[in-house]
């Protein structure tokens, strides 16, 4: 590797930590979080408010658990569990995605 | 030819299979580290870009049969092609390692469209996008070091042979 791709690298991670960082910090706080299943809204919840609540899709069940203002997935009937061992989520953008049921949890403001 | 292409797809396999043992400090779950594009990535150099691209389809179609679910064909599958093509285009002009970067990028970059084809919106591309930019940065860089080692040591056996 040459001498200038190593600065070319180095300017590509630099470049996407600065978006990913600033992404992360110019998120303001959320106060709901829509369930959708293919883009049709399903619920939505105030973070405020504990709850448990379980939603059955055409593909598989998840159950969504609101706690301490902040949405988590907790338990999932699909294969690879990613959605349940995503972190839980409060900020306005940020989301819990389940792709083997198409169920997307994002956090919203209004 | 055909015999380097399928030994090639078998070492793919087995990195696949090798990955699921390793346990990935990532923040996303469901991240790997994307050890068999150093298969590609070699081929990619060694065979040319179709039999890189067969190679890497191959892998993707049995391995996902093997370990994986139907479902998880597909992601593989946009990640690897459009990770394929990135390399293809980029090889000509960059080193191995600059070359595994781009298309470790666009490996995670067309599985966030795969995943917001099916999801139906591009919510995602918000929320997880800049996080797998870095990753994808990162695993390339760790993949392209591996193959351009390993290149390193079939070009010199390569050499000796023939002298």
């Amino acid at each position: 590797m040459k001498k200038k791709e190593i600065w070319i690298v180095a300017a590509i991670l630099i470049f996407g930590l600065m978006i990913q960082q600033v992404s992360a910090r110019i998120r303001k706080p959320g106060l709901q979080a829509r369930v959708t299943v293919d883009n049709a809204v399903v619920d939505t919840l105030d973070l405020s408010r504990p709850a448990q609540k379980e939603y059955v899709t055409p593909y598989g069940t998840n159950t969504l658990v609101i706690k301490d203002g902040q949405a988590d997935v907790t338990a999932a009937d699909c294969a690879n569990q990613i959605c349940v061992h995503d972190a839980p989520v409060s900020k306005e953008g940020e989301t819990i995605a389940c792709l083997p049921h198409h169920l997307l949890v994002e956090v919203i403001r209004d | 030819m055909l015999t380097r292409a399928a030994v090639l797809t078998a070492a793919a396999l087995a990195l696949s299979y090798v990955e699921s043992f390793i346990p990935v400090p990532f923040p996303v779950p469901g991240a790997k580290l994307g050890l068999a594009n150093i298969v590609t990535l070699i081929a990619l150099c060694t065979l040319g870009a179709r039999n890189a691209l067969g190679i890497a389809v191959a892998r993707v179609c049995i391995a996902g049969f093997l370990f994986g679910s139907a479902s998880s064909i597909i992601y593989a599958l946009s990640g690897a092609v459009l990770s394929w093509a990135v390399m293809t285009l980029c090889r000509r002009r960059c080193s191995v390692v600059l070359t595994s970067v781009l298309g470790g990028i666009a490996h995670n970059a067309g599985q966030l469209m795969t995943a917001c084809a099916v999801l139906k919106t591009g919510a995602l591309v918000w929320s997880y996008g800049p996080t797998l930019f870095v990753l994808g940065t990162l695993t390339g860089l760790f993949t392209g070091l591996c193959a351009a080692q390993v290149l390193k040591r079939l070009d010199t056996r390569r050499r000796t042979e023939t002298e």
